[in-house]
């Protein structure tokens, strides 16, 4: 039994049930047979609103994050597992893509996000605008509508812009800290300007390998000049992510970080619990894949000089440099010198974590911070001279250890007297004065620091034991591909 | 003048043994054909059962009881002028949902209903029937909407290729590797 079309029931009853269906379920009927596809004769218009409904449902588009505007942070933030699952409609190529295949525009400005629940945006992907029209009549109508619906998103975006407006006095606190923008008196009307504005322009969403290939990449991204005269590679800025430390940036899962690591010293925020980076998606020149940055092996002199080094060819990913040199023990030498170079470095962080405080701790019980001024905590000199006994200190209160891994039973021992000093004997004003900066963290993290210091002591003893292991997960996990690899 | 009785009659024209009911002029209010027919000709034999309206289009005697019962069961009054609204999301109140559970139990009873209710002008019957439909259609492939609806697959090859790359949105074909 054929229920509606071909059973004489009116095309106005047909056109009115048509009518009420999403965008997705018209296309799902207009592939069902001949009859009904000539009844809705789908168009582009309808095969796009298709695939922007469908990023929004759950078990196609993943999750449906929300952005602050005024904090400018995502929720939930990149590194949670939710995005794992994010996909992202591409009006170019008409694909659901991994979010990573889109650079930062195409996901965080507000016309191409997605728009939450009860925007406007998300009410049109529950009910087609579909109409029986002739062809022509049907794409005026769309014109129409547009044309309306962006004049009413002019008057919304007057709303919001008023909050764009510069604030009245710079800020005093510090001159690199980002300037948030005030809050707009009325939140409300802000709130109700977004519903009509966060997602409206999907439509013009498209992926990195869309702009690469139609030839945008102008404003969105820019060509690397290979210097081995390689073709130049394109580089799209992707999302900023927490790491818990740097190798976990260029090979995710290689090697797991302890439980718990050190908290960070940075310059402005002294610490911080995780680095972030920014990633980057680039194209092998040679296998057109698009990867992660940390796919091309010349990543790591780039990432600091602002460009590549030397290199013995080509830029190439990982998996092209094997089909083309054929030579596996040779990437295998190089992914491991580059993981032990990282292991290493992060080595020395933590080393110099430790001579740091060290050296601060020196310097508060004999340095003279004014000409005429005693030491700061000179007449306790006689616990310094406890603590560091034995110890060889230089001029600059620098340690003077040469085998720094055998010295860390020895210093730890020291510390923890340091530290009952610092708890049951100091008095509580002078302590809480001796707490900033970045002498707060080392001592609160001394056991922490030592203990990241042995684990990436640990780590280069395992991968000198293992020199082909990283060769053996790049091959296995293909931990950079953000795309089907092109056959 | 003696006053008016309260039930009109309506026969079904097309059934085998033209079969005749009774309708009270309250449930005839909802439909719009109906009430314009009681306003027109009122005074005039309306109530008379040898004038009793005819039903041309293929509906069974059952789905016509069945709809009359559900005028007559519903006590809303309907609004004046009330026409079907395209793309109205309609929802379903439960003793609507059991009219639909208990009476419209097949495909074919759905379409008759349809067709009696766009005949009869009960437009908020008609709106609840087309959404059931709606309801059916929504969420599934066009496999599932072929079977559900008894439709077979007639599309020549050319037609089919341009149905698969309408569906090439189906993802890039594996999802990306651990947590990027």
């Amino acid at each position: 039994m054929a229920l509606l079309l071909g059973a004489n029931i009116p095309a106005e009853i047909v056109e009115l049930i048509v009518q009420q269906l999403d965008p997705i379920s018209l296309i799902s009927l207009s592939q069902t047979s001949r009859s009904w596809r000539a009844f809705i004769n789908p168009n582009h218009h309808d095969l796009v609103q298709r695939l922007l409904a469908l990023e929004l449902t759950p078990e196609h588009g993943g999750l449906v994050p929300v952005f602050d505007e005024v904090s400018q942070t995502l929720s939930p933030p990149c590194e949670s597992d939710e995005w794992r699952t994010a996909r992202y409609a591409c009006c170019g190529c008409m694909k659901l893509l991994t979010h990573m295949m889109f650079d930062n525009p195409a996901i965080l400005r507000r016309p191409y996000r997605k728009p939450p629940p009860g925007s406007v945006e998300a009410q049109k992907a529950a009910v087609t605008d579909w109409e029986r029209l002739e062809p022509a009549a049907r794409w005026r109508r769309i014109q129409e509508r547009a044309a309306r619906e962006e004049e009413e998103r002019k008057r919304w975006r007057k709303v919001v812009n008023r909050r764009h407006e510069p604030p009245p006095n710079p800020p005093d606190h510090h001159p690199f800290a980002l300037v948030p923008r005030p809050r707009d008196p009325d939140p409300e009307a802000e709130a109700e300007a977004m519903r009509h504005l966060v997602g409206t322009g999907r439509h013009k969403r498209r992926c990195i390998e869309c702009l690469y290939r139609n030839g945008n990449m102008s404003s969105r991204g820019e060509f690397l000049h290979d210097p081995a005269g390689g073709t130049p590679v394109p580089v799209f800025k992707s999302r900023h992510r927490k790491f818990p430390y740097f190798l976990e940036r260029l090979y995710p899962g290689l090697i797991s970080p302890p439980d718990r690591l050190p908290r960070y010293w940075r310059a402005l925020r002294i610490t911080s619990d995780a680095i972030h980076y920014t990633l980057y998606t680039v194209r092998c020149p040679s296998c057109g894949t698009w990867q992660e940055y940390a796919a091309l092996r010349q990543f790591l002199c780039h990432y600091y000089m602002g460009r590549f080094g030397a290199t013995d060819g080509p830029v190439l990913c990982d998996h092209c440099h094997l089909e083309t040199h054929r030579d596996p023990d040779r990437l295998a030498k190089e992914l491991y010198s580059r993981v032990r170079e990282c292991l290493r470095d992060y080595r020395e962080t933590m080393e110099h974590y430790i001579r740091l405080g060290w050296r601060l701790l020196c310097r508060d019980f004999y340095s003279h911070r004014s000409l005429t001024a005693s030491p700061w905590l000179g007449k306790h000199r006689h616990v310094a001279d406890r603590i560091l006994e034995g110890l060889q200190i230089a001029a600059s209160f620098d340690l003077s250890i040469s085998h720094f891994d055998r010295a860390l039973d020895d210093l730890r021992l020291r510390f923890e007297r340091y530290r009952d000093w610092l708890d049951t004997e100091l008095d509580p004003a002078t302590r809480s004065e001796l707490m900033t900066g970045w002498f707060r963290p080392w001592v609160e993290d001394y056991e922490l620091i030592d203990s990241a210091y042995r684990w990436a002591s640990e780590q280069i003893a395992w991968l000198d034991s293992h020199p082909r292991a990283v060769l053996d997960y790049v091959l296995e996990k293909d931990p950079h591909r953000v795309q089907s690899r092109k056959e | 003048m003696a006053a008016q009785p309260d039930f009109l009659w309506i026969k079904n024209d097309m059934s085998p043994d033209g079969r005749v009911f009774r309708v009270s002029r309250q449930a005839a209010q909802h439909s719009t054909i109906l009430r314009a027919l009681i306003e027109d000709f009122e005074g005039i034999d309306l109530w008379k059962k040898e004038q009793c309206i005819p039903i041309k289009i293929h509906v069974s005697d059952q789905c016509l009881s069945d709809v009359l019962q559900w005028a007559e069961n519903t006590k809303t009054a309907p609004e004046k002028g009330e026409n079907a609204d395209n793309n109205k999301q309609v929802e379903l109140a439960a003793e609507d949902m059991h009219f639909f559970r208990e009476a419209i139990t097949t495909s074919e009873k759905l379409y008759e209903l349809l067709m009696l209710t766009d005949y009869l002008g009960i437009v908020p019957l008609y709106n609840m029937a087309c959404q059931v439909v709606v309801n059916m259609i929504m969420g599934k492939s066009a496999e599932q909407i072929r079977r559900m609806l008894g439709i077979s697959k007639d599309f020549t090859p050319e037609q089919e290729e341009a149905i698969r790359a309408e569906t090439a949105w189906a993802y890039d074909e594996e999802q990306p590797p651990l947590d990027r």
